[in-house]
Formats: C-alpha cells, sequence, structure tokens
C-alpha cells in the first residue's frame, strides 16, 4: 500500500477517535439546550471537573479513570441537577442575556475554584490501565484513544437508548417538544429539566475521564472543547442527540486531516469555517428541525 | 367536583381574567363561551395548572388545587385537551396515547382505556403507527381528546375541539363529547361554536373581557336577549 495513503487514512481515522468525545460533549450539550433552550457556558467546566475527579481518583488512591469512570457520571449527574436545581431554576423565564450571563458564570466560578483548589498546573495521568499503542493493517493508534472512543459510542448509544426505548426518556423528548403538553400529560417539567442538566453534566464529566489518560488536565481545559462544542451542536442541529453524535465525527475528522493537509495552525479555523458554511447553507444543522 | 373561586390570572402584569368564578358539578357538561381574547383559554390553562394565579382558589373536589403544579393535577384528575391540540406532531399516534397515561402505573387498566379510546375513533387505532402530524386536523383533534382521555380523568377540560375541522366531523366531535360525558366524566368545553356548544350543555357561562357576565342554562342562553344580539346575530 502506497505509504501516504497510510498516513491519510491514519490521519482520518484519528480524526475519527477524537470526534467520538466530542460527539459525546455535544450531545450533553444539545441535550440542555433542547429540553430547555438555554446554552451552557460552563459545559467545558463539567469536563474539566470529570478529568480532576479522575486524577484525584488516581492520585489519590490509585484508582484507575476507567474504574472511577461510573462515579464520575454518578457525581457529574448529580453536580448537573444541583446546578439546575439551585440555579438555574431561577433563570428559566429570564431574558436570554441572563441566562446567557448566569451560565458564563458558572464557567468563571468553577474555572476559578478549579485553580484555587487545585493550583493552575498542568497535570496527567501517567500510568492507567489504558496505555501504549495498538497497531493493525499498518496503522496504529493509542489505546487511549481506541478506549476513549469505545467509551465514548457506549455512553452515547446508552443515552440514545433511554432516550427512544424508556418511559421516562419519551417524558424528556416530550419536554423537549412542547413543555406546556407535557405539563398536561402528567409529565413534572421541571423534574425533567433537572434530569436533562443532569446527563448533560454526566456526559461531559465521562468524556472528561474518558480524555483523562491522554490529555494533560489543567483548570481552563474546558476552553478547548466548548467551542468545538458549539459547532458541533449547531452543525448537528440544535437539540438533536443522533445530529450531535455525527456531527462531532465530521468536526474530529475536519479538525484532524483539515490540520494534517494545511498545518496544525488551521485547524481551529477549518472547524469555524465548517460552522459558517452551516450558518450559510444549513442554519438548521444535518438533523435539526428547520 | 369543580368549583373556581374569584381567580385571577395576569400574563406579564397585564390582567387577563379579573373575577372569575365557576362550577363544575358531577356529571355535569358546562360551556364557556364568548368572543376571541375574552379569556377562556386562560381560565382553562388556570385550572390546569399552566397559569399562575394571583387571587382565588380552585377546588377540586374539597381539595384547593390552586397552588399545585399542571402534573399533580392530571394525577388528581383534571385532563386537558389545549387549544390548538398541542399534540407531538413528530410521535406516532400511539406514543402520543401512551404518553397520555403517563402518571398511571397499571398497565392493564391502561390498556382498558386505550380500548375505549380506540372504541370512540376507530381511525386512531388505524392510525397508531402513523406520525400524529401527519393526520388531518379531524384525525389529530380526535387524537388530542383521546390522549387527554388516556390519563382516566374525573373532569376533561375541551379548548375549542371543533377549531380547524371540516364542519360534519364537529358534529361527530360534539355527539362524541356526551358520550365520553355519558361515562361519567365531567366536561368543561370552550367553544367558538355557540349554538352547539349550548346544545349539548347543561349549563354555560358567557365570558367578555376576563369577566363572566352571563350564567344559565343552555337553552336559556339561547334564548338570552344579550347571546342572541352578541353572537347569535340578532
Ligand atoms: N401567552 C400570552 N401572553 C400574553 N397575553 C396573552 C397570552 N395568552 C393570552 N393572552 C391575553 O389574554 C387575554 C385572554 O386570552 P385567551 O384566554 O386566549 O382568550 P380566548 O381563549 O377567550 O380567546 C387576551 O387579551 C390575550 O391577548
Ligand atoms: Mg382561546
Amino acid at each position: 500500500m502506497n505509504a501516504s495513503f497510510d498516513i491519510l487514512l491514519q490521519t482520518l481515522l484519528s480524526g475519527v477517535l477524537i470526534g467520538l468525545i466530542y460527539a459525546l460533549v455535544a450531545v450533553g450539550l444539545t441535550m440542555i439546550f433542547g429540553v430547555m433552550d438555554i446554552v451552557n457556558f460552563a459545559h467545558g467546566e463539567f469536563l474539566m471537573l470529570g478529568m480532576y475527579a479522575s486524577f484525584w481518583g488516581f492520585a489519590l488512591w490509585a484508582l484507575d479513570p476507567m474504574f472511577t469512570l461510573p462515579f464520575t457520571a454518578l457525581m457529574l449527574f448529580g453536580l448537573g441537577s444541583a446546578i439546575y436545581h439551585v440555579v438555574i431554576r431561577r433563570i428559566i423565564r429570564a431574558p436570554m442575556l441572563s441566562q446567557i450571563f448566569t451560565t458564563f458564570g458558572l464557567l468563571i466560578l468553577f474555572r476559578g475554584l478549579a485553580q484555587f483548589l487545585w493550583k493552575p498546573d498542568f497535570r496527567t495521568i501517567d500510568h492507567s490501565i489504558v496505555q501504549g499503542k495498538v497497531a493493525f493493517a499498518g496503522l496504529q493508534f493509542g489505546l487511549p484513544q481506541l478506549v476513549a472512543a469505545a467509551g465514548a459510542i457506549v455512553v452515547t448509544g446508552i443515552v440514545w437508548w433511554f432516550l427512544q426505548r424508556t418511559r421516562l426518556g419519551a417524558a424528556l423528548e416530550a419536554t423537549a417538544a412542547d413543555k406546556d403538553a407535557a405539563a398536561l400529560m402528567g409529565i413534572d417539567v421541571q423534574r425533567m429539566f433537572a434530569l436533562a442538566w443532569g446527563i448533560g453534566a454526566a456526559c461531559a464529566g465521562v468524556a472528561g475521564a474518558l480524555l483523562s489518560t491522554f490529555f494533560p488536565i489543567f483548570p481552563e481545559v474546558g476552553a478547548n472543547f466548548i467551542l468545538i462544542a458549539f459547532v458541533t451542536v449547531a452543525l448537528g442541529g440544535f437539540g438533536s442527540v443522533a445530529g450531535a453524535f455525527w456531527a462531532g465525527i465530521i468536526v474530529g475528522i475536519v479538525e484532524v486531516l483539515g490540520g494534517f493537509l494545511l498545518g496544525p495552525q488551521y485547524k481551529l479555523a477549518l472547524v469555524l469555517a465548517l460552522y459558517l458554511i452551516v450558518v450559510l447553507l444549513r442554519p438548521q444543522g444535518l438533523l435539526g428541525r428547520a | 367536583m369543580l368549583q373556581v373561586e374569584h381567580i385571577r390570572v395576569s400574563y406579564q402584569r397585564v390582567p387577563a381574567l379579573h373575577d372569575i368564578s365557576l362550577r363544575v358539578a358531577r356529571g355535569e357538561i358546562v360551556a364557556i363561551v364568548g368572543g376571541n381574547g375574552n379569556g377562556k383559554s386562560t381560565t382553562l390553562r388556570a385550572i390546569a395548572g399552566l397559569n399562575r394565579l394571583d387571587a382565588g382558589r380552585i377546588v377540586l373536589a374539597d381539595r384547593d388545587v390552586g397552588t399545585l403544579a399542571p402534573h399533580d393535577r392530571v394525577r388528581l384528575g383534571i385532563s386537558m385537551v389545549p387549544e390548538g391540540r398541542r399534540l407531538f406532531p413528530r410521535l406516532t399516534v400511539a406514543r402520543n396515547l401512551e404518553l397520555g397515561a403517563y402518571t398511571r402505573r397499571d398497565s392493564a387498566e391502561v390498556a382498558t382505556t386505550l380500548r375505549q379510546v380506540f372504541t370512540l375513533f376507530p381511525v386512531l387505532e388505524e392510525r397508531r403507527r402513523q406520525l400524529a402530524g401527519t393526520m388531518s386536523g379531524g384525525e389529530q383533534q380526535m387524537l388530542a381528546i383521546g390522549r387527554g382521555l388516556m390519563a382516566h380523568p374525573q373532569l376533561l377540560l375541551l379548548d375549542e375541539p371543533s377549531w380547524g375541522i371540516a364542519p360534519k366531523l364537529v358534529t361527530k366531535i360534539l355527539d362524541t363529547i356526551v358520550a365520553i360525558n355519558a361515562t361519567g366524566v365531567s366536561i368543561l368545553l370552550v367553544e367558538q361554536n355557540l349554538r352547539r356548544a349550548l346544545a349539548i350543555a347543561d349549563r354555560a357561562y358567557v365570558m367578555q373581557t376576563g369577566r363572566m357576565v352571563l350564567e344559565g342554562s343552555g337553552q336559556e342562553l339561547l334564548e338570552s336577549e344579550l347571546v342572541k344580539q352578541a353572537y347569535l346575530g340578532g
């Protein structure tokens, strides 16, 4: 096989791997937006907290991030729904600008807390059970990246199953579609909002835990992901979980392959160009409602 | 069954209901009639819990429900078929009906209600796999009423069930409302189709700019001078 073709394929698949993580982050963000029309600017901070949860589990008790992952998910779920009850509930009917300031305030709060409590240093988890490389068919991938991508698929699949196949999931979808109608069905809309925040935060937290085995951990790490998450949500269609999944993969490919072909300094520019194209050609996104 | 006492409701501080009182006795069909924008829908929404009360009480079977969330009122037996139907258009007919029974745990009882709904509206059974949004206006209204019945209500609130459907279907819908009432469900009906609403109602209220201006039996109101002049064209 042609060597440059191999490199291209390798790059493409690397894009898919990171894209699956973007997908998971975006699934959480689009869930919150879809159910209650609030943009969560602090979403990257949920990811950051998921990373630190993994880090401290590892540093303090030598627990592997893969082992603590379910607890990280539960913790972030609890945090997300608590934030809904304590903060977001008060601004549901507030003007959009107040909502933006509120979730942006949460971003600053969590970053500040992380800096204060855990110092602004870069941290890494060096000896996870997932480390090393895997080679097949002339291609080579890091095991952490492969495991992270697989984990992202599984968690996105669970969310999808939950929405499609369970009573609570149906209630969540009904709430996203029409809050008053959902309330008239006897659905506790407030509870659904809290559930959306819980699931949204858990998705981001799990993404953070999956990243923690190969990505540096620091208080501002969320910034690396939030912009991409917005692009992904827009590309997939605001509120569409399936859309966010496919869009995440596309964004990952554009970023990694584009960065490879044009130079890494253009990575983010390419993603943002993709965003502009979506907004111009298909403002409702791939799977969004027109 | 239902007693609404001096309620006030406003939208962003603009009052929509000034001092509304009404009652529905067990087994009754009560109609609220009146022109557009007079507060009929707001009255039903307040009873269902979608709009907060500024003042007044809503009593359901001796219990003050005026401060409860809408979903708690569904559990206590109030079900509403809202204006414009508000179906879940991207879900199937069957899924819409399932959501109507969201508060109920006993699946055997829910299945019984589902059979009753299908008996009332056979077209819903034929179309149960179809997306709600792809049906005709009349079929959608049948689904909306069927979905409302799935909660197994004591009191059914119906907001303009004849809105946007073919005239010959209006008769069928109103006949069905009488049939539902005959099974023991009390009904509070908002209708623009005044003559027909008054024909099936035991009692009725006339609303004007957020106030009740007239109350009586359906027959009395049909014969009243005010109603004749204002709504029946002399
Ligand atoms: N969502 C809303 N926001 C602001 N005002 C509203 C809203 N809904 C209704 N209103 C106002 O409340 C009054 C009563 O409306 P409504 O209850 O819909 O009347 P009806 O059902 O009799 O047509 C009207 O003046 C209407 O403009
Ligand atoms: Mg109305």
